[in-house]
């Protein structure tokens, strides 16, 4: 890099009046958003830019004008209802949550908008996608996405993947032309869509009879609904979208929910449950593993049950955390020596399950499996008992039948492997600090350390704010650190699937879902979301900041900008190859943040993060906000050799666990 | 019931519970046993018993650290901890039932345990749980990282 370039880097710091223009202008479009107010009010904002008077980055007044139009779902009466209408009526009764989505299968997302399902365009159907997961990650419920079809729904590929891998309720919706131009490559997008996406979903279809289309917007809620969740993917080709029906007897199958599925649930066999009982009663240090199912089917108040009646200590795992608190006495979650003393695990709702030797456990444990479905237990871990039922039920029938028994010992043990590890992760947060101070660079230790105890002491309730972190260092850093101490509070969105990049996007969805009190988020409406992430996931990303700051949904996002993908170890001693894992150094996040309309903040030292987070919470809650904090790292962090201990593996089922 | 039998079954028991993915026995003469278990990392680790010298051993408890290097020393002094009075009973090995020894031979980290008060399946048991500590928490340090990804080979996208 050039002298030259590097002294206007360097001016770019200091250039107060350009900084604070561009944060007023965020500010206004934010606090205009957040009041319902026009942006034509701000139309006469300009800036000052040397001897140039430019407009200020604001929201059009056409798009507060249309989020406050009344719905107007459509009817069989008049012009009748089209294919598109009749699907929205269907998504509409199931109570889908949201729409995330980019223009494209117009026909189909203006009728869901109409219908009064609360929708949201962005600028990247993969990065929507992502915030669709992450809005049902954050409550359990179904929402969707949707792309055109050929290069919007390729686009979300990536992401449909990472929802199937989370086992998410993701409805995928797409366009795909018309019926009769199959095989013609007529212009334009042509392409069968469902082969793309075998592997990476619950069920799909392409809807090709028109009259059928309630139908199959009953198989879609059918499979999203029931079982282990996961995605549905729909495409409409144009004969179905736009089809016209004047009277229910032009539909097949033209009836309620009630009758074309059933929330009938299994319940656990009293048998089982007697052997189950037996089983906690023979062990002297129990564990339950909660994972994705005990959060799905809201079950985490029996799970407290169970928990204190029987000192069982409690593990959570999959990508939403926080059913059993990570404060409490019987969790392990930031124990991870007590796992290797557990005599007994209950794995229960475990959809993503480890093989034996992939969680922290010892070779004596016995192993009971409760699943929905009987056909997936002693799948990868062989079973001392499998049992079939619904997840809450079968907590509620085992809080009825466990014995109160106190296993002093196991606590005491517990309580001695947590403190341990919190000793162990103070000493990383002090070597941490001291690699800050001797490079003027931030490590991540004090990130994502500094981030938790800001969200525990420097915001109106530490309950509020839900985190969430990815990247490679960032994410392993990120997830020692970072706790839940009530349901949905912590996403892991690299969750088995390892995507980088859709994490910040994911988090924005968090944020819908957080705003409208959506599930578990209720009560904490109003309180900005918090994203650790890395500077590789920038490029997946960062574009919906402008969705954010259009739908006012206040997200901090904490960029661990080391200048290169983080698995450049791996280069380290590969000729030629080192090239191909860096980027440019010093890349200006905040800056590009600052483009898009939202604050931008650029921190080196403790200090100044410290301060960036703060003022980051004040502007997310008080005007709708969002901040990107441009946090400069050394890509050497990540290496043992040079910042010892470098990286290290978290311990699975554990607080950075993100593999199952 | 001889006692490699007995060693054989209580292993044969840990691979019908998928702790061991494969698992295969060869008895041998003169109360000698030879055990093949496939597990961490997918390795073949092989176990001899020695009903003689009340010994059980496995060659190759870990590859690739040299005698004079830091990791080594480490492991040692993490072998030891795990006779530390201070640890519960069921995480404990013992001192007064086993003997512990590590030896190095070109990188090859053997694990050596010798029965001292005739208990053979705790003798067993322990083995097992130490080497299944050892993968699980020792090697799970950051300092070991890149050590895990050269020496197993691993994609560094799926250390685990």
């Amino acid at each position: 890099m050039s002298d030259d370039r590097k002294t206007s880097d360097d001016m770019g710091l200091t250039d107060n009046s350009r900084r604070d223009f561009l944060r007023k202008s965020a500010a206004g479009v934010g606090a205009a958003v957040a009041a319902g107010a026009g942006a034509g009010a701000l139309a006469a904002d300009t800036a000052d830019l040397g001897e140039v008077k430019i407009p200020s980055i604001r929201i059009p007044d056409d798009f507060s004008d249309s989020l406050a139009q009344d719905a107007a779902p459509g009817k069989f009466e008049g012009r009748g209802m089209s294919g598109a209408e009749v699907f929205a009526q269907v998504c509409l009764k199931e109570n889908l949550a949201g729409l995330f989505c980019c223009p494209g299968n117009y026909t189909v997302i203006n009728a869901l908008a109409a219908a009064g399902i609360p929708a949201y365009g962005g600028r990247s159907e993969g990065a929507m996608c992502a915030m669709a997961d992450g809005f049902s990650r954050a409550t359990g419920e179904v929402t969707a996405t949707s792309g055109t079809e050929g290069p919007g729904f390729t686009n979300m590929i990536m992401n449909i993947a990472a929802a199937n891998a989370a086992r998410t309720p993701l409805l995928v919706l797409a366009s795909n032309m018309q019926l009769a131009g199959d095989d013609r490559e007529a212009f334009i997008q042509t392409g069968y869509q469902q082969p793309l996406t075998t592997g990476i979903k619950k069920y799909g279809k392409r809807l090709i009879d028109p009259s059928r289309v309630h139908e199959y917007g009953g198989y879609a809620f059918r499979q999203l609904k029931s079982g282990v969740p996961g995605p549905v993917h729909l495409d409409f080709p144009a004969e179905v979208a736009r089809a016209r029906f004047k009277d229910p007897s032009e539909l097949k199958d033209f009836y309620d929910k009630s009758q074309y599925r059933s929330e009938s649930r299994a319940a656990p066999a009293p048998a089982d449950m007697a052997r189950v009982v037996k089983l906690i009663d023979q062990s002297r240090r129990p564990l339950i593993v909660a994972g994705q199912g005990v959060f799905q089917r809201r079950g985490w108040d029996a799970l407290m049950r169970v928990a204190q009646q029987g000192d069982i200590a409690v593990a959570t795992s999959g990508p939403t955390r926080g059913a059993f608190p990570d404060d409490h006495p019987l969790c392990v979650m930031a124990a991870p020596d007590a796992l290797l003393s557990a005599d007994l695990v209950i794995f229960v709702g475990q959809y993503c399950m480890p093989s034996p030797g992939e969680y922290r456990f010892n070779p004596e444990i016995r192993a009971i499996r409760v699943h929905p479905e009987q056909e997936d237990l002693g799948r990868n871990w062989p079973l001392d008992l499998g049992v079939v039922s619904d997840e809450a039920l079968f907590l509620e029938a085992l809080a009825d039948a466990v014995r109160r028994k106190k296993r002093a010992a196991w606590v005491e043990e517990i309580a001695g492997a947590k403190q341990a590890y919190q000793k162990h992760l103070d000493e990383v947060y002090e070597l941490g600090l001291g690699y800050s101070e001797q490079t003027n660079h931030l490590h991540p230790a004090v990130i994502a350390r500094d981030t938790q105890h800001f969200i525990d002491t420097g915001t109106d309730d530490r309950l509020a704010v839900v985190s969430g972190g990815g990247g490679w260092t960032s994410g392993l850093f990120a997830g020692r650190y970072l706790r839940a101490r009530r349901p949905g509070q912590m996403i892991v969105p690299a969750y088995q699937y390892g995507a980088i990049g859709p994490d910040m996007s994911m988090m924005m969805g968090v944020s819908a879902a957080v705003q409208r009190g959506v599930g578990p988020q209720k009560g904490y409406e109003g309180a900005p979301t918090v994203c650790i992430t890395s500077d590789a996931g920038m490029a997946y990303s960062l574009f919906e900041l402008d969705t954010a700051i259009k739908y006012g949904l206040p997200t901090i996002t904490i960029v661990y900008n080391n200048n290169a993908w983080g698995v450049w170890p791996n280069a380290a001693r590969s000729t030629r190859s080192m090239h191909m894992y860096l980027f440019q150094e010093n890349l200006r996040y905040d800056q590009m943040a600052q483009g898009l309309g939202a604050n931008g903040e650029y921190v080196r030292t403790p200090e100044e993060f410290r301060a960036a987070l703060a003022r980051a919470y004040r502007l997310g809650r008080d005007e709708k906000v969002s901040t990107l904090i441009n946090c400069q790292a050394l890509k050497e962090f990540t290496s043992p050799r040079d910042f010892p201990p470098g990286i290290s593996l978290n311990a699975e089922p554990g607080t950075g666990a993100v593999a199952h | 019931m001889s006692a490699a039998t007995e060693v054989g079954d209580i292993l044969e028991a840990y691979a019908r519970r998928g702790v061991f993915r494969g698992f295969s026995r060869d008895q041998g003469r003169g109360g000698k046993g030879l055990f093949r278990l496939l597990w961490h990392r997918d390795q073949v680790f092989q176990l001899a018993f020695d009903n003689r010298r009340q010994r059980l051993r496995i060659a190759c408890v870990i590859p690739a650290v040299p005698a004079a290097s830091p990791m080594y020393q480490d492991l040692k002094a993490w072998l030891k901890g795990r006779q530390d009075a201070a640890l519960p009973d069921h995480r404990r090995c013992d001192p007064d039932k086993v003997s512990l020894r590590t030896y190095n031979r070109g990188g090859s980290v053997a694990l050596t345990l010798t029965v001292l008060d005739d208990d053979l399946a705790y003798a067993v048991r322990k083995l097992v749980s130490l080497v299944n500590e050892l993968y699980l928490d020792f090697l799970s340090d950051g300092l070991y990282y890149d050590w895990l990804v050269e020496t197993f080979g691993l994609d560094p996208d799926r250390p685990y």
